[in-house]
């Protein structure tokens, strides 16, 4: 249903679209041309200048642009005041807001949704224990006790209206928070946590030019930070992330950078090497550091961290175009998503790739009725696989696969109805992001960010709005 | 390091790509005067920041950007105008000579991304018209990946309901 959907809405635009020619744009000039001229004569009479001024405000642009300026002038002098008046209030501006309500409920499932007890070998998933705040509960950064935080923690900055706040919380696996820092700049987005656990990047958008700043978790020091030029932040270097990676144009060609964080460029990577995917826009590290796979348009591909090309990984089937790796798997395999993509369709299959250049593996059973259409899957620590796939509405599904290869569908606690996607996920602990409320069309429906324990089935509500999320690095 | 764009460059930007930024322009403000007007205030924008660019080459990104807040400030300005001076500003339609008419279909489509919030229309023209992917959508518009994608989600969301389109 979603991709008959999406059919739909590339087939309309491609109408629309292709009414806009050279030579309706050039009849269209010449009929605006020639009211101009009328509605600018000094046999006008005034009434006729009182046209709506939103139509002769652009008008009037246009003319001053492309007319004498003097002209410009005497239409300004008529219209400039109603005109100026109707301007609208210019680009966003993220004023402080209330930090989002925080929620505390905290359900239990009549029965977990996922096969009964997790392997001996295998972590079991985080849950409140000692040193965990009670969900519900604000501290202070100077409370947080930094020698327990690790996995199913969270940096979490919530957004306000679609825009992200001034504040950023550190979330422990109860639900409890910190407030690290309320002080983020404008528009300045959370987009990592890094791996030593120490800082928060915030990126910032200017249209043209991408401030990067780290925040300091232990201290709330924001540092400077550095600007660079059209690009957008991928990824801390491992393993300490003492430099980070960012994708940008060069010369008209995606590649991506290296920059100390002091703001140093120190790598330009070679060419056709880029991080841009329809699914996600990440390199994936070797945990020591030396090398990372990222994807070209069509292959992913294991380079060095000094830039040199290890190896080429193939397609897995003739008719795949595209395969981009999604997240280490196991020490020597990752999961990617391959597919044959026609001008933007997302991949459709996925496949695990050994490291070592080895043909890749279907993870999911090949021509039965649901192994298609999943764009991204988690282990569990019982051996099952937590599948996702895009359902309709824009909503996500959810299936468990076994390790015999059978497909359930995962039976979703109350409450987490309308998951859109998983945003971070630890061990058997996700957290969701779901539209709460409301049916399909999110009539009346809110945002809220829903913890779920796929081993306890228990469920407890960390924010009721949408938020920029990040586990703690190594999840 | 810095250069400016030249004349004859900017030219060449405005030969290459004025159509292209004109039809995605129309998808978001639906009216093709709006459109152009949206498009030419980039290109003086472009003009007179190009000599901040360190890349000449890099100018799509930089005008899709100014279209995008272009048209989402037109839109504004258009329903400002609509609550002080009761206008109803109706869309183009195609001239009578045109070879592409909507068919019924494509309207209902059309009419129903009109019911869309700003942002939702934007994220889905440009990734199911401009086929940009996640990363070049956020950087047009100044917001997170994670962002897009929830937009994206709600978008079709709420297309699927407008149009009838069940689970």
């Amino acid at each position: 249903m979603s991709r008959e959907m999406e059919d739909r809405l590339r087939a309309a635009y491609q109408a629309k679209a292709a009414q806009v020619t050279d030579r309706r744009l050039a009849q269209l000039r010449a009929e605006r041309d020639s009211q101009l001229a009328t509605l600018f004569s000094e046999d006008v009479p005034i009434a006729r200048l009182e046209q709506p001024p939103v139509h002769l405000d652009s008008r009037r642009q246009r003319h001053s642009r492309w007319f004498a300026p003097a002209i410009a002038a005497a239409a300004v002098a008529a219209v400039a005041a109603a005109a100026f008046a109707l301007t609208s209030t210019g680009s966003h501006r993220v004023t402080p807001a209330p930090p989002a309500s925080h929620a505390s409920s905290s359900t239990a499932s009549a029965s977990p949704s996922v096969s009964s007890s997790p392997s001996g070998t295998a972590s079991s998933s985080p849950s409140a224990g000692p040193g965990y705040l009670p969900a519900g509960q604000t501290g202070a950064r100077d409370d947080v006790p930094w020698s327990k935080v690790g996995a199913g923690w969270q940096l979490i900055q919530p957004l306000v209206q679609d825009n992200p706040s001034h504040t950023l919380y550190l979330y422990d696996p109860a639900g409890g928070r910190y407030l690290i820092f309320d002080q983020v700049p404008n528009s300045a987005t959370l987009v990592a946590w890094s791996p030593d656990g120490q800082r928060a990047m915030f990126q910032t958008y200017s249209g043209d030019y991408n401030r990067l700043q780290e925040l300091d978790l232990h201290t709330g020091e924001l540092a400077a930070g550095f600007t660079q030029y059209q690009g957008s932040f991928v990824s801390y270097t491992q393993p300490r992330g003492l430099a980070v990676i960012v994708d940008a144009q060069v010369q008209g060609a995606a590649r991506l950078l290296r920059y100390g964080t002091d703001g140093t460029m120190q790598l330009i990577y070679p060419p056709g090497v880029s991080a841009g995917g329809p699914l996600t826009t990440d390199v994936l590290y070797s945990a020591d550091g030396s090398q990372f796979v990222a994807s070209l348009s069509q292959h992913p591909e294991l380079i060095s961290n000094g830039g040199q090309l290890v190896r080429r990984y193939p397609l897995p089937r003739p008719t795949d175009t595209v395969c981009q790796p999604l997240k280490w798997w196991t020490a020597d395999s990752f999961l990617e998503a391959c597919g044959h993509t026609v001008s933007g369709a997302f991949p459709d299959s996925l496949y695990l790739q050994p490291i070592t250049g080895e043909a890749p593996t279907p993870l999911t059973p090949q021509g039965t009725q649901v192994s298609s259409d999943y764009d991204e899957a988690w282990p569990l620590s019982n051996g099952d696989v937590l599948l996702q796939r895009a359902a309709g509405c824009g909503v996500s599904h959810y299936d468990i696969l076994h390790p015999d290869q059978t497909i359930v569908p995962l039976r979703m606690p109350a409450g987490v109805s309308d998951p859109t996607r998983i945003v971070s996920m630890d061990g058997d602990l996700a957290t969701f992001d779901v539209l709460k409320g409301g049916s399909c069309g999110g009539n009346g429906a809110n945002d809220a960010l829903i913890n779920y324990d796929m081993v306890t089935g228990k469920t407890s509500t960390l924010l009721n709005s949408y938020a920029n999320v990040m586990g703690y690095p190594g999840d | 390091m810095t250069s400016t764009v030249t004349s004859p460059e900017l030219a060449a930007l405005y030969s290459a790509h004025r159509l292209g930024l004109v039809r995605l322009a129309v998808l978001l403000v639906d009216d093709v005067a709006s459109a152009e007007d949206v498009v030419q205030d980039a290109f003086v924008s472009f003009s007179h920041n190009s000599r901040r660019l360190t890349d000449p080459d890099a100018a799509l990104g930089y005008l899709r950007a100014c279209v995008v807040n272009g048209a989402r400030s037109m839109i504004r300005r258009r329903q400002v105008a609509r609550k002080y001076q009761h206008l109803s500003l109706q869309p183009d339609v195609a001239g009578a000579d045109d070879g592409v008419l909507l068919a019924e279909e494509q309207r209902k489509v059309l009419r129903a991304l009109h019911r869309l919030p700003d942002r939702q229309r934007e994220v889905l023209v440009l990734r199911y018209w401009s086929n940009l992917s996640e990363a070049q959508i956020a950087e047009a518009l100044g917001i997170s990946r994670g962002a897009v994608k929830s937009h994206t989600s709600r978008g079709m969301r709420r297309l699927g309901a407008l149009l009838g389109v069940s689970r």
